[in-house]
């Protein structure tokens, strides 16, 4: 009878325990984005108002805002989006509902797609600079900028809009077999509006990383800070722009965090606006 | 609707078009259905008639689905099936490579066990399926649609939204909007996969009395695990069996013979609830 209480004590105490570190485990990883997140707000919410985003940047980026730099990074993310999205959606499709499993081309693609979502964002960012600024002449550029981010991205989203394609339900297809719909009217009246809420959130995520991004955009979208006059122009982008701020301007740290808030706001908005109207499909 | 009191007159044409077209014969000579190697369905005799319910009976894994699939080659989409044997429908083998896949499933039509309406509006479940087959005029596609609505009883349920998303529909409602979409193409022979075992009582005596209403226009075939609603609805009962592994028909006869004088001693026990 002893022995069986001092068990159910023993118990209970390791029950305790690991109560406790699981708790401080996840409070822990809670932590260090909120720590982040203040860090930030704390060092740039002085310097964050109306003018900082009407204005363009002066001395350095020390003084002024980045009105132009947000038309620049907007150019870099349409023009990247334009082409991931097409691309992407496009040749997940041709994986989901042409190549069979056992396919050899579709293991070939599926290897290919691994490698290039494994390779460090600079490579892209040195192979878009020769390919793009140099081979087709496109020099620093928005332009450059987006289509090298697009090479970036592109792995990463068309695996998850294959993930979505192969999730849809099995008895969508079954039912559009039996009616003896067309493939093309299957694929686009049925099929992709019952994952467009997936495919809305793969667009989140890819605008993640590309907003995210610096290392690609250094070698191929350059650093001018005025207002770009076209796609051919050089433009910065927001990232860019802070890690210039803190690593290359002495007293550009306050700035550098307001234009980390307004990055950071700005993600917020752009993934409750994707998924809204994805939902609404 | 506007159109429906703009079209009475349209649709007393589609009406008479659709005299000419008569409920199909089905006959089943000798399916056999093969998963890889295995055999699932071992040389099945079979018959449906116009104007009746056939209802294919039998315990799991015996084979009932694999016979349905067959009549309009669903099977092809698995890898690894093979069918032999003829399907006749009107008198002609639908097995053969020259018998075109688009005017079998325009003949034959396929309601499943779970209802799967496309995630799109009640409208367009039914329109857009016409639309992909080539009616091009939006006006005769309304009017079919009116039509199928009114004939499986929904029209008085949805005709306030239309425009709505098929998936907010009941369970019931959808599973008849599935019927409705295959009438829509105007089948000759309906194949049914257990239609009501994803349904409650209620929503099941709704599609029961659909079906015996349907008959008289289009030949009905179902599978079904329900020996109760076998008796109610079903004209003939076919019992399939499995025989290590592969399914056969026991035996195939007018529903009240085959409940209260089977012929075989299999059927016997499987009512009795002895086997199965």
């Amino acid at each position: 009878m002893h022995s069986r209480d001092s068990q159910l004590n023993n118990a209970r105490v390791v029950n305790h325990t690991m109560t406790i570190i699981i708790w401080s485990v996840a409070l822990s990883t809670m932590l260090l984005p909120l720590s982040i997140i203040s860090d930030v707000f704390i060092k740039g919410l002085a310097h964050l108002n109306w003018s900082f985003l009407t204005e363009i940047p002066k001395n350095s980026g020390r003084e002024g805002g980045i009105s132009s730099l947000f038309i620049s990074n907007s150019l870099i993310l349409i023009v990247c989006l334009a082409v991931v999205i097409p691309i992407g959606i496009t040749t997940a499709l041709y994986l989901n509902e042409r190549v069979s499993p056992n396919d050899k081309v579709d293991k070939w693609i599926q290897i290919s797609l691994d490698v290039l979502a494994g390779v460090p964002s600079i490579i892209f960012g040195l192979f878009g600079y020769v390919f793009f600024c140099q081979i087709l002449g496109l020099g620093f550029s928005i332009l450059s900028g987006g289509l090298s981010l697009a090479c970036m991205v592109l792995p990463l989203f068309i695996r998850l809009c294959e993930n979505n394609l192969k999730n849809s339900p099995a008895s969508y297809r079954e039912a559009a077999e039996a009616l003896n719909i067309s493939h093309t009217g299957f694929i686009i009246k049925v099929l992709l509006p019952s994952v467009a809420e997936g495919i809305g959130a793969a667009v989140v995520v890819v605008m993640g990383r590309a907003l995210a991004e610096t290392a690609v955009l250094i070698f191929t979208a350059g650093y001018a800070l005025r207002y770009p006059n076209s796609l051919f122009d050089s433009g910065r982008s927001l990232s860019i722009h802070i890690y210039d701020l803190a690593m290359n301007v002495p007293g550009g740290m306050p700035a550098a965090s307001a234009t980390a808030i307004v990055l950071f706001l700005l993600l917020i908005i752009l993934n409750a606006l994707v998924r809204f109207s994805c939902r609404r499909l | 609707m506007d159109f429906m009191k703009k079209n009475i007159k349209t649709l007393n044409l589609q009406e008479k078009l659709s005299i000419g077209k008569k409920a199909a014969t089905l006959r089943i000579e000798n399916l056999s259905v093969y998963y890889d190697q295995q055999l699932a369905v071992n040389k099945v005799t079979l018959d449906a008639n116009p104007n009746e319910i056939l209802a294919l009976v039998g315990p799991s894994g015996c084979g009932k689905s694999s016979i349905l699939a067959s009549i309009n080659r669903m099977n092809m989409m698995i890898d690894d099936c093979r069918v032999t044997g003829r399907i006749l429908i009107n008198s002609e083998n639908v097995l053969t490579d020259q018998y075109s896949l688009t005017k079998l499933r325009q003949k034959v039509g396929m309601v499943f066990q779970s209802p799967n309406p496309f995630p799109m509006s009640v409208k367009d479940n039914i329109c857009f399926p016409l639309k992909d087959h080539g009616l091009k005029s939006k006006k005769d596609r309304e009017v079919r649609m009116f039509d199928v609505l009114q004939q499986t009883g929904l029209w008085d349920e949805v005709k306030d939204r239309l425009n709505q998303s098929a998936l907010k529909l009941s369970g019931g409602q959808q599973q008849r909007l599935c019927i409705a979409r295959a009438l829509a193409l105007k089948p000759q022979l309906l194949l049914l996969d257990e239609p009501c075992s994803a349904l409650d009582p209620k929503a099941t005596e709704k599609i029961e009395i659909l079906l015996q209403e349907l008959k008289s226009t289009v030949t009905i075939v179902m599978v079904t695990h329900n020996l109760a609603q076998a008796k109610r609805i079903a004209e003939r009962v076919a019992v399939c069996w499995s025989f290590n592994g592969s399914g056969r028909i026991v035996e195939c006869s007018q529903t009240d013979i085959v409940f209260n004088r089977p012929a075989s001693k299999i059927t016997e026990e499987y009512f009795s609830g002895v086997a199965g």
